[in-house]
């Protein structure tokens, strides 16, 4: 471990704490990043329950490729961009931008139960936003349907907390949806679902970095077997999850 | 955002590659669907168009005498379906794109259907060489009570020579706009030697992706059996979905032509004919 980049870590975090208090900051962010609350995004699978019907994910390996594979494909083409250009353009109060960049998402999920997902959470996201008072008039006008993502961004950019940080919390809700997912569906012991847990979390970074490379022309890939589960999901005859 | 590729892409295009445009637009006169206008540029073209059917529907024929697509290449095709006319346009063969070493080939496809218009646009598959770049985009832009139905079919490498996808890479895109709001973007992808193309989360080893689009079905009756497990079925936005992921384009394009046959049926028309050139 070498520690150059510690000391302007070290820096970077005083000025956090002298400009905000990071305490309060971190805690809205955990707020808003854990899958269980506040949107409910635990009740879906995004296709891991076929997966696991289908013995394509069977153990813990199995399980932490799918789930690497899977979301780190759409996180990095789908996500992550779009949340950051949705929190760019509402820290520039363009709210034209805003519902362009929501539309653009929501017709990026490409199965009817991917797009219920986002679109329940999303309403379940917006009360939040309510509640806070984040959705002032100018904006409700704008957006009539609210993705979870643009809940999420929008949520990150009202409350200045860092892009970065923001991203890392929004993969983090998605992260360890999929793995309690895959403890419950595989089944996975807890140990090895922090396993694969401390394994993702490693990878952060460089997800986060190569979803600032996206081009808009790459935005909205995903793979052709996530796209094939969460399809063949929606016509399972017993489900844990929701379609 | 500003990005380099795309810079150095545009360098590229502005040196190498051919250009082609083609404008179509169609109207329905005298309850008959007609070619009015007929414009090209470079290579891209329909000689005319033909009634083979019993019907209004006009079909034609879109040719690219090159036969592929090489580094740099740029084909635009804009078509109008206007009120009332229906319309189906096919290609009389693979869409090949070879081999580049550094510039991509961009293929764009402006389809917008007027109120009352139907389109069937199945353009036969494309075939991505190894070492083949490009970037595909189809748009279909739906008026109010407009129809459509299409495929795209991708073939990764060549399988039958022992060709792999191994280098390269592509983005295959089609979006729908239902009275110009985006209402479905979807996109396919592959990078050559990516290990997403053997993974079981990405091709899962297979070189057949195939979708399948109609306004018109809304499920599918339960006795319907297709080929089970290498088809899925969804619906979004009023759009139906069927994916194909195997082995062969033969199988994905008759399991779509059963559909297409249920496309038809449900617009009220006859049971459709495939194009004779499919044979060819």
């Amino acid at each position: 471990m070498c520690f150059p980049n510690m000391r302007d870590f070290n820096l970077s975090l005083g000025l956090t704490l002298i400009m905000h208090n990071s305490g309060f900051l971190l805690g809205q962010l955990l707020r808003v990043s854990s899958p269980s609350l506040p949107v409910g995004g635990f009740s879906y699978s995004q296709g891991l329950e076929t997966a696991v019907l289908n013995g394509w994910v069977h153990d813990e390996l199995s399980a932490y490729e799918w789930i690497k594979g899977v979301s780190y494909t759409t996180l990095r083409h789908t996500d992550l961009p779009l949340l950051t250009r949705i929190y760019l353009a509402f820290r520039e109060q363009d709210f034209q931008q805003v519902a362009v960049w929501n539309q653009r998402l929501v017709s990026m999920r490409e199965t009817a139960e991917l797009r219920k997902e986002e679109l329940i959470t999303g309403a379940a996201f917006r009360k939040i936003l309510q509640l806070d008072g984040i959705l002032v008039s100018d904006l409700r006008d704008t957006l009539s349907e609210l993705s979870a993502v643009a809940c999420f961004a929008i949520y990150c950019a009202h409350y200045r907390i860092e892009l970065k940080d923001s991203l890392c919390g929004y993969i983090w809700s998605r992260m360890e949806n999929s793995v309690a997912a895959a403890i419950k569906l595989v089944p996975l012991g807890q140990s090895a679902g922090q396993k694969i847990l401390a394994t993702l979390v490693c990878e952060m970074d460089s997800l986060i970095d190569s979803s600032f490379l996206v081009t808009e022309d790459e935005l909205g890939v995903s793979t052709p077997a996530s796209t094939f589960a969460s399809c063949a999901h929606e016509k399972e005859y017993s489900r844990l999850f929701r379609s | 955002m500003v990005s380099l590729i795309a810079l150095e892409e545009s360098s590229d295009l502005a040196k190498i590659g051919w250009s082609a445009s083609l404008d179509l637009l169609f109207e329905s006169r005298r309850n008959k669907t007609v070619l009015r206008r007929n414009r090209h540029m470079g290579p891209l073209r329909v000689q005319r168009a033909f009634y083979p059917a019993d019907d209004n529907r006009c079909h034609v024929y879109l040719l690219h005498p090159p036969g592929g697509v090489v580094g740099g290449d740029c084909l635009n095709t804009n078509v109008r379906v206007e009120s009332g006319a229906n319309v189906l346009i096919t290609t009389p063969g693979a869409n090949k794109i070879y081999r580049s070493d550094r510039a991509h080939s961009r293929i764009s496809s402006l389809l917008s259907i007027g109120p009352h218009a139907s389109l069937e646009w199945f353009p036969q598959e494309t075939i991505y060489f190894s070492g083949s770049r490009s970037r595909t985009v189809t748009e279909i832009n739906l008026d109010k009570d407009a129809h459509g139905v299409t495929w795209d079919l991708l073939c990764l490498g060549r399988p039958v020579s022992g060709e792999k996808f191994s280098e390269g890479n592509f983005i295959q895109r089609t979006i729908f706009y239902r009275n110009g709001r985006p209402i479905l973007n979807d996109a396919s992808a592959a990078t050559g030697g990516d290990v997403m193309l053997d993974a079981i989360w990405g091709w899962q080893e297979q070189d057949v992706f195939a979708t399948f689009y109609s306004t018109r079905i809304e499920k599918l009756d339960s006795d319907w059996a297709p080929a089970l497990g290498s088809l899925v079925l969804t619906r979004v936005e009023g759009i139906f979905i069927a994916r194909y992921l195997g082995r062969s384009v033969q199988e994905a394009k008759s399991i779509f032509y059963d559909l297409w046959c249920i496309h038809r049926s449900l617009a009220g028309e006859a049971k459709p004919v495939a194009p004779r050139i499919w044979n060819t």
